[in-house]
């Protein structure tokens, strides 16, 4: 084992420099995904710049993080997505809006927790790319050691550009939730949900 | 010969003091490997696995029946109507909802299509959400071992990592961390390869030469910190999936954690590329699989807690995510 090392070392040191030079293509992209990037980065180095001043509380930040966010981001639909046509359609009028209140909560919640564990690392925005009407534009996170792609999929709400979904490390929000809304509501009753939905956040 | 039988007892001696201490997480380990095994040899009920379940066939012609498909015979269902109704109330009266209520953002609740699905269903995750639901029979296993893997977490992983954590400086953990990373480099390498990506290939080859060099032996990272350059993580289960190979049902491993059928067999092929299973002494190589765990896990706390913390179901989160990001890293 130990003699192999060697020999394997030597071998692929001649082919490195070659193999290292990898193609950068570049693509342009049109006004709609030019749009959506400014107004991603805009959005959130202004998040950023909140998270990154030390004079706030941590209850004035996320105060400041929501007026920031909220009107980009479309919650309402998001809460529905993440029943699906199927579950949806199910609930009476009452309870879709009960639903919609006790998710956008939640997820608000969710994502404000999330911020706090952001400590001062350096945020790059990659090109966004235009998917049939919706427009997705990816923010990169280096920590130490990798680096975190966070997608942000936008679709034009009336002339303006809203977020329905973001993918971390290709895990969507969406996705995830409704999986879980699927599950309880395939063996419970829409109060079994909501029941779980007020349930306080542990740990 | 003799400089051998030297090297031998040197090893022997060290792996008995190791040993001693790593006596206690070393059962619990074996434990935990006994269990597993006990399933992956097949002790697992046949009856759990129902073949002619529709669930079993992605394509099964009696799946779409569950889905959101808007044709699915919807409109003459007292459904049909409903479709449209509810979008325009939810939408529409928002303050009768509670306190939340006048704060979001009403996206246009007059001009909205009739229906908010169609516009987002030709879309991949919306996209007939109608995969048929998920084949999963090892689920009351599966639920079991993510609740142990959590509870292990808290209550002994983690303790342990943060005392480890105050005891061992930081810039001694990364050290350690870059250490293991960098043991990683035939796994990652073999799996390049496999997969045919050249470029990462030569990406971890010369991140490997650095480190281990200039990095003294991967206890740093210069290649990250000077030239930029981050580990391409392949790993077998990774190839196989490249290669078409679908993830199979999902099995949550004892300690690892969310796995499935495929990336469970990587996991095993990958075993055999890791430099620290070859070592002679079984004893030593367990104490430094616990030691990189403990190690990677100091400095990693908040990760899981952030993951989870809102989980509605934990198991389905997990589950649901590790599937997603598998996709993901597969079509990377």
């Amino acid at each position: 084992m130990r003699r192999i090392f060697p020999v394997i070392l030597f071998g692929l040191v001649a082919v490195i420099p070659l193999l290292a030079m990898g193609p950068a293509a570049a693509q342009d992209g049109g006004e709609e995904t030019r749009e959506v990037e400014v107004l991603l980065k805009e959005r959130l180095d202004a998040v950023l710049a909140v998270l990154k001043n030390t004079d706030l509380s941590q209850a004035e930040k996320q105060d400041r993080i929501m007026a920031i966010i909220e009107p980009v981001i479309d919650f309402p639909l998001m809460a529905k997505l993440t029943l699906g046509r199927q579950h949806w359609s199910k609930l009476s009028v009452d309870q879709q809006v009960e639903f919609v209140d006790l998710f956008v909560q939640r997820l608000k919640r969710s994502y404000l927790d999330k911020t706090a564990l952001y400590s001062d690392q350096q945020v790059t925005y990659e090109k966004a790319v235009l998917e049939g009407n919706k427009v997705y534009a990816a923010m990169s996170i280096m920590t130490e050691k990798k680096t975190v792609v966070v997608l942000y999929k936008f679709y034009s709400s009336h002339g303006a550009w809203k977020v329905y979904d973001v993918e971390v490390e290709g895990v969507s929000f969406i996705k995830s939730y409704m999986a879980q809304f699927d599950a309880i509501l395939k063996n419970g009753t829409v109060e079994d949900l909501f029941a779980e939905l007020k349930k306080p956040v542990t740990e | 010969m003799s400089s051998v039988d030297e090297k031998d007892q040197c090893m022997v001696q060290e792996s008995a003091r190791i040993g001693q201490r790593v006596k206690w997480p070393a059962l619990w380990l074996v434990l935990m490997l006994v269990v597993f095994s006990g399933m992956a040899h097949g002790d697992m009920d046949p009856g759990e696995i129902n073949f002619e379940a529709p669930a079993f066939y992605l394509d099964s012609p009696e799946a779409p029946a569950r889905d959101l498909e808007p044709s699915a015979g919807q409109p003459a269902e007292p459904d049909g109507e409903k479709i449209d109704e509810p979008t325009e109330s939810a939408e529409g009266q928002p303050s009768a909802g509670g306190p939340d209520g006048p704060e979001y953002p009403r996206g246009g609740a007059e001009t909205d299509e009739p229906d908010d699905f169609d516009a987002f269903e030709g879309f991949d995750e919306f996209a007939p959400p109608e995969q048929p639901p998920v084949f999963d029979p090892l689920s009351g296993y599966n639920r079991v071992m993510t609740r142990v893997n959590d509870r292990l977490y808290y209550w002994v992983l983690k303790p342990v990592a943060r005392g480890y954590g105050i005891v061992m400086p930081r810039p001694v953990r990364r050290g350690i961390d870059n250490f293991f990373e960098n043991l990683g480099f035939p796994v990652r390498f073999v799996n390049n390869v496999l997969q045919g990506k050249v470029h990462s290939t030569g990406v971890e080859t010369a991140r490997f030469l650095i480190n281990t060099t200039l990095g003294i032996g991967g206890l740093w990272d210069p290649a990250q910190r000077w030239m930029e350059i981050g580990p391409c993580d392949e790993d077998f289960g990774q190839t196989l999936g490249r290669y078409g190979l679908g993830g199979g049902f999902h099995v949550v491993l004892p300690v690892f954690g969310p796995s499935n059928v495929r990336d469970t067999v990587g996991r095993v092929a990958d075993g055999f590329l890791n430099p620290v299973a070859y070592l002679e002494d079984s004893d030593t190589a367990l104490a430094l699989s616990i030691g990189k765990t403990v190690n990677g896990t100091s400095l990693r706390i908040g990760q899981y807690e952030a993951i989870t913390k809102d989980a509605i179901d934990l198991y389905v989160l997990m589950r649901d995510g590790y599937e997603q990001y598998r996709i993901k890293k597969i079509e990377e």
